[in-house]
């Protein structure tokens, strides 16, 4: 048969032994490799796609988004002065963009309708084109449109603990919870977070905060508060609003955002490092060895009992204050940054330690009770997926070749002394009681005095027009008129006058004679310039607005600018600078505890010392949260407050550390008495403060440096 | 339909107790179909390219997609058919780009002459008829007779007609009788 015929010599010219012996693993191997190089295409595609979409859609929400949008404008609202009408705050507050009006009726809040709330939020209407600042006239830079609905809980019109099911709610769906006139344990509670942070401010001045972004993600809350007895509804709105936008300042950490997302470890791996941190703490004081040994990486299982004897004894001699953790905070890098900036300088080789395994590494910068910090050097197990401690030198101690000053106790033995008291009015030397729309009611707030301590100057503000009291010897010597409200005043021996504007888009210098004939205007060629402040019988003005950028100093009696070769120190532990009659001093937070001082003369670091601050101060949230500094005899004078948690200055209670003596002689100073409102100045004999007492006038105070 | 009446598919599905359909036989993984139809392709393609080493890596490539593709595969009721189907797109993209290389030798006075392992002498007229059919008939001619398929299953791995089949079979047995005889 043909067929037959046909297939079997066909069939004879197949080859019979075509096997290959491991050709199925090659196969296999083929497989992985041809999947790896789909998924790479994919991802490229895939990307290229978003890329073209992501631009296509960002350019049709650009043009389709409604309002509210944020409008960043360079207008200030600062030299407006303080309104003195409800019409006149109004105005103001819409021309400066302070209106609220977005959030007018587009807040859950419990109950229904509060009391706190202003009439226009539940009446409206709206404005069209909200513009957004805060209470100090800084532009927001969260766009409310990314900001879902905020729920509002008025602790002292429900009881809270009856809606927490909403409250949770409100949190999973990302939205903005804050609770006003709420304690802090009722608003943790109804959160169901575990918080780090505690304050001691009473309900009637706070806001707790819980945001879903920023520096709040990872479930830590805030406290926002505010001094006085203003509680009006507009105000508490106002108070609202700005908590709304802002991250928790209390916590003193900046989140570097970034548009591109960066793969770094996620919060759960954060919190089992922070986890990791508070059971090594624990395991101390506890004096728990088995605990102890399991939370060390390996690399330290064979020093277990040596290191907890070592952290035993530092934990009997320092106290249990430095093994109790107040702040935790993450070191987490993302790709480009750390995605929380510490608040200390790293220890040495830790950057590099992280970047070089950042999905395996993480660091802790943990603030204890005593607001020293540690560090802890924290270590991925990837075997039991732990996290573990790498064990280092605990706490940074100063260096023996710093002075050591400590500073007593608030000496209340020292009675201050009046220098000036004159009652409210317009007639001479008489000052002003008046009260912003929206503002505690108030008097002068801003004062200066002379270089020789003889003449003080006093900002009248509510005086129309505004004007500068001088006085000498306990009684008024002259005024002159200085419309435009400054953010610093300074005079010098001669009662002439120096005015900073330093939130104006030019930030210029007004220099008045004593008679109020304008002398000059200095401006520092579009360079923001910083606070005014006396050294020996100089005035000095500052760049930059702060310590980082201040890149030289302004001479204002000599005239040029004279550049400053060293440059500041720029560490991250930085505070404060302080000019000096032929330098300047550094004033910058120990991560030990309490701050040194660096007294530059010339450009050579001559002398340092380590300042112990006492616990009245040192205890505060913020240790040394406001400080004043000036200069006399060529040493710093430098002025300590404690501080309400949210960084506000209480001048009620301060220290006044004056170097002057040889570095061998501190002093003391403490009110112990509230000053409603007031400045304060710093002279060459003491520390002068302003006393308002609504019933009779203002009161100047001085209290002399021991 | 019966498409595959290959005896040594039936008697491996009986022995692993392999579910089957009325098409074939349903493997668990790709190795099972390895193991099972790799030689018998490699032997098929062999003949009709005239090249075992193309024949073999063509049936690599196609065992290579049938990895990448198996929670796919894994499902079709034609498992081997697929996978024939691959395997002979695999050697006619091969051939092609070895025709367009020939070409671009010949061009440039080079040879292209391939001299794996071919078929015994004695055989050499019926290689040399085969070579010389049609690219489809050859296909359907090898498929047939050495693959042992029927009309259907060669009419379903060349996405033809079983008509056409008939056709090429036709064409191909009378372009191949001369060397049979001369044999």
């Amino acid at each position: 048969m043909p067929d037959q015929e046909l297939r079997r010599e066909l069939q004879a010219l197949a080859p019979r032994d075509v096997g290959i012996p491991g050709e199925w693993e090659l196969i296999q191997r083929r497989t992985r490799g041809r999947r790896r190089r789909e998924r790479t295409l994919l991802a490229v595609g895939v990307l290229a796609v978003l890329a073209v979409v992501g631009v296509g859609a960002n350019r049709a929400y650009e043009a389709l988004r409604p309002h509210p949008v944020v409008v960043i404008t360079a207008r200030s609202i600062a030299g407006a002065g303080s309104a003195t009408t409800t019409e006149e705050f109004g105005r103001q507050s819409y021309d400066d963009g302070a209106y609220m009006g977005y959030w007018a009726g587009n807040v859950e809040t419990i109950p229904a309708k509060s009391r706190h709330l202003p009439d226009f939020f539940y009446n409206g209407p709206t404005p069209s084109a909200p513009i957004f600042r805060d209470a100090q006239g800084n532009l927001l830079q969260q766009d409310p449109a990314t900001v879902k609905k905020p729920l509002w809980v008025f602790g002292d019109e429900v009881r809270v603990g009856e809606y927490v099911d909403r409250i949770r709610q409100a949190m999973k769906d990302g939205r903005p919870v804050l609770f006003y006139m709420a304690p802090v344990a009722d608003a943790v509670a109804a959160l169901g977070l575990v918080q780090q942070m505690w304050t001691d401010t009473s309900p009637e001045r706070l806001i707790v905060e819980w945001l879903p972004w920023d520096n709040a993600r990872d479930g830590t809350i805030g406290f926002g508060s505010w001094a006085g007895g203003e509680a009006s509804p507009p105000w508490v709105f106002r108070m609202l609003v700005g908590s709304t936008l802002h991250p928790a300042r209390q916590t003193g950490a900046t989140l570097t955002t970034s548009t591109n997302p960066k793969p770094y470890l996620d919060e759960a791996a954060v919190r089992s490092a922070e986890l990791a941190v508070q059971s090594y703490l624990v395991a101390v004081r506890s004096n728990n060895p088995t605990d102890f040994a399991k939370l060390l990486a390996h690399a330290a299982t064979g020093q277990a009992d040596a290191l907890l004897h070592e952290e035993r004894a530092q934990l009997q001699a320092a106290g249990e204050q430095t093994f109790l953790n107040r702040l935790l905070k993450p070191l987490v890098w993302a790709g480009d940054g750390y995605l929380i900036q510490p608040t200390t300088e790293l220890p040495a080789g830790m950057d590099e330690w992280i970047r070089a395994d950042p999905h395996e590494r993480t660091a802790i910068e943990t603030t204890m009770m005593d607001d020293s910090v540690r560090w802890f050097w924290i270590q991925h197990n990837a075997e039991t997926g732990a996290w573990l401690v790498l064990p280092t030198t605990a706490t940074v101690i100063p260096s023996a070749s710093v002075r050591e000053l400590t500073v007593g106790a608030p000496d209340l033995s020292t009675p201050p002394e009046t220098v000036i008291g004159v009652g409210w009015g317009t007639g001479p030397g008489e000052v002003s009681l008046g009260q912003a729309f929206g503002h505690t009611k108030g008097g002068p707030d801003l004062m200066a005095v002379s270089p020789d301590g003889k003449t003080i100057a006093v900002y009248d503000q509510y005086a129309v027009p505004r004007r500068v009291n001088f006085y000498a010897g306990g009684v008024p010597v002259g005024a002159v008129t200085l419309k435009d409200y400054p953010d610093a005043m300074a005079i010098n021996d001669r009662r002439e006058v120096y005015a900073l504007y330093q939130s104006r888009p030019n930030s210029s210098v007004l220099h008045l004679s004593a008679s109020g004939e304008v002398l000059q205007t200095l401006h520092p060629g579009g360079v923001p310039m910083g606070p005014l402040v006396w050294a020996g019988s100089t005035l000095f003005c500052s760049t930059g607005g702060g310590t980082e950028n201040a890149g030289y100093l302004w001479v204002m009696s000599d005239g040029p600018p004279v550049p400053r070769s060293a440059g500041p120190n720029t560490s991250a532990g930085v505070v404060r600078e302080f000019p000096l009659a032929s330098g300047f001093a550094a004033l910058e937070k120990d991560p030990a505890g309490g701050f040194l001082l660096t007294v530059t003369e010339g450009d050579a670091s001559t002398t340092t010392a380590h300042l112990t601050l006492p616990p009245a101060i040192a205890g505060s949230d913020r240790p040394g949260g406001s400080i004043s500094g000036s200069a006399f005899d060529g040493l710093p004078v430098i002025v300590f407050f404690s501080s309400f948690p949210d960084g506000r200055a209480s001048f009620d209670e301060f220290v006044a550390v004056n170097i002057s003596s040889g570095w061998t002689k501190t002093a003391t100073v403490r009110f112990d008495w509230k000053v409603p409102g007031g400045g304060v100045a710093i002279g060459p004999d003491g520390v002068y403060v302003m006393r308002l007492d609504y019933a009779t006038g203002m009161q100047l105070l001085r209290v002399p440096f021991k | 339909m019966d498409a595959d009446k290959v005896v040594p598919q039936q008697n491996l599905a009986k022995r692993l107790e392999q579910p089957t359909t009325p098409w074939g036989v349903i493997y668990p993984s790709p190795e099972s179909l390895y193991q099972a139809h790799r030689d018998h392709l490699v032997r098929t393609l062999t003949v009709i390219a005239g090249d075992e080493d193309m024949a073999r890596e063509s049936v690599q490539d196609a065992f290579v997609q049938l990895c990448l593709r198996w929670s796919k595969v894994a499902s079709y009721d034609h498992q081997v058919a697929w996978l024939r189907k691959v395997s002979l797109n695999q050697l006619r993209n091969r051939r092609r780009s070895l025709a367009r290389r020939a070409a671009v030798l010949l061009r440039l006075g080079g040879e292209n002459r391939r001299t794996a392992s071919g078929p015994e002498s004695d055989r050499l007229d019926l290689a040399a008829g085969l070579t010389r059919l049609p690219e489809r008939q050859r296909v359907a001619i090898v498929l047939h007779y050495v693959g042992d398929l029927s009309v259907d299953a060669v009419a379903q791995a060349m996405g033809v007609s079983p008509g056409t089949v008939k056709q090429h079979l036709h064409r191909g047995r009378e372009a191949l009788r001369p060397h049979l005889e001369v044999k």
